[in-house]
């Protein structure tokens, strides 16, 4: 099996091979909780933690579908 | 075409919030991560009809090729870090001080790890794939991408054990 970072660098610029795409696992890409507390350094641990979790509700910026839509319409 | 396009909006607002966190996670700046995203959706909607798997699958290999992209042309010039605009949810002045400055600190170390073990721990603890998912989206077997979480988790400690000791 091939792994991604071994692919061609080309691949960065076209779209995926649908010709080999397999459907990806029935979970759902969703905010699910991952803690990451660690025995080896608690401190480290639960302040990567804090910020994993602040990033996990990070959102596109506002307007970012509209931006898209007026380029698609040549706007 | 311009139902095409309303229809697309729709996809767009579904999953941009998860794929501009991946984009994010990779490049460290909202502004970059924007842009990936944007060129990303218009590169799907002009090939939407060879979309074999699900939309959400195949968009984001165009958003992780586009980071992997960026991250190469990057290296090649010159790094540079910039504060994101988005909310902090912190409650207090001394808290948001303090976690800017793991913000930053996590940035400056994600950006020191190779490509591949960045990926695993954006999608792992950022973005709260599960293991199978990851194996999905990168073609790749789920004992490497623990590896590559694992080895990610080590370099991070060691890049920033000193600070938060």
């Amino acid at each position: 099996m091939m792994s991604h970072e071994s692919l061609d660098p080309r691949d960065a610029v076209r779209t995926p091979d649908t010709a080999t795409h397999r459907a990806p696992a029935a979970e759902p890409m969703a905010d699910r909780e991952v803690p990451l507390a660690s025995s080896e350094n608690p401190a480290l641990w639960a302040a990567i933690d804090a910020e994993t979790a602040r990033r996990r509700t990070m959102r596109a910026p506002a307007g970012f579908a509209a931006r898209v839509l007026a380029k698609l319409a040549g706007r | 075409m311009a139902g095409d396009r309303d229809a697309f909006g729709i996809l767009i607002e579904r999953y941009s919030d998860v794929l501009f966190r991946h984009a994010y996670g990779m490049t460290g700046s909202a502004d970059v991560a924007e842009d990936i995203l944007q060129v990303s959706f218009i590169k799907a909607f002009h090939h939407l009809g060879e979309v074999r798997g699900r939309f959400d699958a195949w968009v984001f290999r165009i958003v992780a090729n586009g980071c992997k992209d960026w991250l190469k042309n990057i290296r090649r010039t010159h790094l540079s870090y910039e504060e994101d605009d988005q909310p902090s949810g912190y409650e207090t002045p001394e808290e948001e001080l303090d976690r800017g400055e793991m913000r930053r600190d996590l940035d400056r170390a994600l950006a020191a790890l190779p490509d591949s073990l960045r990926e695993a721990f954006v999608m792992k603890h950022v973005e709260g794939r599960s293991y199978e998912e990851m194996a999905d989206l990168l073609d790749a077997t789920v004992g490497a991408l623990k590896m590559r979480v694992h080895r990610a988790r080590e370099a991070l400690q060691k890049l920033l054990e000193d600070r938060y000791a």
